[in-house]
């Protein structure tokens, strides 16, 4: 049997792996090697790197010139590469979509940039999807006078979030599947003690620690069922852009109101898609939560509405936010 | 009487289930003289916030009256860098275990040390994990027979 020296993807889907060609039925392989290094008859060897450095721009030659000799292989003449090529690659596309000038001045967002609404404090750990909400806040922290934490690990973010919630700070942490499975104790600490914590919850493929470089919309069941023991969250997703961007707001307004943790679920195409998006302050409501006013303060105090009112050090009087259900409404003096 | 009067403010009304002679009492009577003696220099309690890990000595959060957070096992040294970076005019302090911040939560010790966090981390060291009836900590020297040593 005839060894051919090439083996190349085929139309393949990522995870799908190397194929061989099925135009011939000789045992193809792959190998990169320089042409000189070809011995007879195993091969053709094309010197195509030490050709390219005698033009200018040898890199994207390279890569071209072993497109040209590959549908050589698979018996695509000059002309049919060339359809293929400009097919791709159209020469003028930046003069081809004629862009009309809006009514208004509007804002360029990723999906990432726009869940940042309303917040004092934001703490994460990067990973991939949400890594560049890390960034994009890192760099402009002073101007939009949030401060950016980056711990050691996401059980340094969550806990840390926590505490800065019982102080009065308004928290999100973000992170993905993984990292957020680092977090379930803390989320359910979240929920025994009636933090307001807002989690973003940047969704990608796969179970462990899954693949960075895609997208899939699937930890719906994980954000339902997140956290060990029974308690209320709530769980939302924004469509596009601009909804992540009221979105959020709205979601930190409903865990102040509620006192529980929220999550927000997101993904790589959202996250990191640029698109104009139409924010208008007015449309975005600040936290309004139900504060204690006077008298005894119990932080599990039974209400009408199941919504006990907020207190926050320091403040005469004992405010204290417990893990365990043993001990439970101190009172003060 | 006056004397035993003025340490009880700093008590809440829970009952102390450490055993008699138990050294977290050492403990506690320490940082309540500390409190006193803070409060005639001009720091309010209303400004010491407290938390601490899970344990024995966790236990304190229910006896000593000081606000506070109840973390959980090894990340309370977390949960109060938190609560500095909300608000930095609060004195943060936690007490945490042998096991709590010397296994489970090591980490967040040696980066809060790293960052000289503004906290106060007070450690019960007996060497065992007491609320679990005995097994030896990260602490414990090889000599001395544990439950399972």
């Amino acid at each position: 049997m005839k060894k051919d020296v090439f083996t190349f993807l085929i139309s393949g889907k990522a995870g799908e792996g190397v194929k061989k060609a099925s135009t011939s039925t000789d045992e193809i392989t792959s190998h990169y090697m320089r042409a000189n290094a070809v011995q007879d008859g195993e091969g053709l060897g094309i010197p195509i790197s030490s050709e390219a450095k005698k033009y200018p721009n040898p890199d994207p030659r390279v890569g071209v010139s072993a497109v040209a000799v590959l549908s050589v292989a698979i018996g695509l003449d000059k002309g049919g590469l060339s359809a293929l090529i400009e097919k791709e690659y159209p020469s003028d596309v930046g003069n081809k979509f004629p862009l009309n000038a809006g009514k208004q001045g509007r804002v360029v967002l990723t999906g990432n940039e726009a869940v940042v609404g309303g917040l004092d404090i934001y703490i994460a750990y990067p990973m991939t999807q949400s890594a560049s909400i890390l960034h994009y806040l890192g760099t402009h922290s002073k101007d939009l006078g949030i401060v950016v934490l980056h711990p050691e690990n996401e059980i340094a973010v969550i806990n840390m979030a926590l505490g800065a919630s019982f102080a009065g700070a308004r928290v999100m942490v973000s992170s993905r599947g993984g990292g957020f499975a680092l977090m379930e104790e803390a989320f359910s600490l979240a929920g025994m003690t009636e933090t307001p914590l807002l989690c973003i919850l940047a969704s990608r493929p796969g179970q462990s620690t899954g693949v960075p470089t895609y997208t899939e919309q699937e930890e719906l069941r994980f954000a339902l069922s997140r956290g060990h023991g029974e308690f209320l969250r709530i769980v939302a997703s924004p469509g596009s852009v601009e909804e992540a961007f009221y979105l959020t707001v709205e979601m930190l307004r409903l865990v102040w109101q509620f006192q529980t943790p929220a999550i927000l679920l997101t993904e790589k195409h959202l996250s990191e898609s640029g698109m104009n998006v139409d924010t208008s302050l007015e449309r975005a409501s600040q936290p309004e939560p139900v504060m204690h006013a006077s008298g005894e303060y119990k932080i599990y105090a039974d209400t009408d509405d199941g919504i006990s009112p907020l207190l926050f050090p320091p403040l005469k009087g004992l405010i204290k936010w417990c893990a365990q259900s043993t001990l439970m409404a101190l009172t003060i003096m | 009487m006056m004397g035993v009067m003025w340490m009880d403010d700093l008590k809440t009304y829970a009952e102390n289930t450490w055993y008699p002679g138990c050294g977290n009492f050492g403990i506690f009577t320490a940082v309540k003289t500390a409190i006193k003696r803070l409060e005639e220099r001009g720091v309010s309690r209303e400004r010491l916030i407290m938390s601490a890990g899970i344990g024995c000595h966790g236990k304190i959060f229910d006896y000593l009256k000081l606000s506070g957070f109840y973390s959980l096992h090894g990340r309370s040294v977390a949960t109060i860098q938190g609560m500095k970076i909300a608000n930095p005019e609060l004195k943060v302090l936690t007490f945490v275990g042998g096991g709590d911040a010397l296994g489970e939560g090591i980490a967040h010790l040696i980066f809060a040390a790293k960052r000289n966090a503004d906290i106060t981390v007070i450690v019960h060291d007996n060497g065992v994990y007491g609320l679990t009836t005995g097994q030896f900590t990260p602490t414990r020297l090889r000599h001395m027979r544990m439950l399972l040593s």
